[in-house]
């Protein structure tokens, strides 16, 4: 339900005529197109994999997975329009390319929001030795008791 | 019934960072507002918590401020499993968890789903975060719950070969 309020929310802000026909929402979602909307799916992001090392036609991309050729191609549409692929005619094919520069985008924000999590990752290490003083403790009785050992 | 492309659906980024202390406190200091508030958040910013509702799409709204700005934003749990896994989507957001475009990047995704294990190795504890933008009101982030035991090798994924290769160029 929370989901349900937070897309209204976001329709709304963006186009109150969108918002009117709620059911319509979803349909603003997937017109905000970027390179983040078109990797937000597991299939659109197989597909980039795919045609990222060679062009493929709509077929040989289709025969990859358990869907149909329209739902494939309708993540393709969606690929195309965020700037993802392109499409080459060939003949009687129709060849979808990547267009790895666009994808930037994302490898840049994937680099941000490791640096963010790497230093988040260091103050947790922080936070945990100081929540565990008790640990120390255990160590160093557990170094008395082995030189005691050795004696 | 799970597809080809979910099987391969794949990640991201994948982080993983192994950590001196025993599960439990680990996941309790994902989970507790008061711990999250001394570790977590950007650098130089103090991190408080003004709404928490710990569970299945409950929000964890918080600000972030250090003496120039106050960002607010906000996590969405999805699967909780105390101390194995938590699943959280984070947003920006304004004070009331609306969300919001990033305050200082133009290009950042809206929600980003963080999908973090924890498992106990030899009295450490690995935590492994898998991430990648979702649209959260889409159907799509519960397909991916479903098929998260089948993501666990995310790094061999198409898409992490290709951040690779954008990285090496």
């Amino acid at each position: 339900m929370l989901y349900d309020f937070y897309a209204v929310f976001i329709c709304a802000r963006t186009c109150l005529r969108i918002y009117l026909q709620s059911d319509t929402c979803i349909k603003y979602m997937e017109t905000r197109r970027d390179a983040f909307h078109a990797i937000s799916d597991p299939t659109r992001r197989q597909i980039i994999g795919m045609i990222a090392h060679r062009n493929l036609n709509l077929n040989a991309i289709a025969e990859n997975f358990d869907m149909s050729r329209q739902a494939i191609s309708l993540h393709i549409k969606i690929l195309r329009e965020c700037g993802l692929i392109t499409i080459r005619q060939e003949g009687r094919e129709r060849y979808c390319e990547a267009k790895l520069q666009n994808l930037r985008e994302v490898s840049n924000w994937v680099e941000e929001y490791k640096q963010f999590w790497t230093r988040n990752f260091d103050s947790l290490e922080k936070y945990l030795k100081k929540i565990q003083p008790n640990k120390n403790d255990g160590n160093k009785k557990s170094k008395k008791r082995r030189g005691h050992s050795r004696h | 019934m799970e597809t080809k492309s979910q099987k391969n659906g794949g990640a991201i980024l994948v982080i993983e960072k192994e950590f001196d202390a025993p599960l439990q406190s680990v996941f309790n200091a994902l989970s507790d507002p008061n711990a999250l508030s001394q570790w977590w958040g950007p650098d130089g910013y103090r991190m408080s918590v003004t709404k928490f509702d710990f569970s299945p799409k409950g929000l964890c709204l918080f600000k972030m401020e250090n003496h120039e700005h106050t960002m607010w934003a906000r996590f969405i749990y999805h699967r909780i499993i105390s101390p194995e896994l938590l699943e959280f989507v984070l947003s920006f957001s304004d004070e009331h968890g609306r969300i919001t475009r990033a305050p200082f990047f133009e290009n950042w995704p809206l929600e980003i789903m963080n999908a973090i294990t924890l498992k106990s190795i030899n009295g450490k504890t690995v935590l492994t975060n898998t991430c990648f933008p979702v649209n959260a009101s889409a159907e799509e982030i519960f397909s991916f719950n479903e098929n998260k035991a089948s993501m666990s090798g995310g790094m061999s994924s198409s898409m992490d070969k290709l951040t690779k290769l954008l990285s090496e160029k």
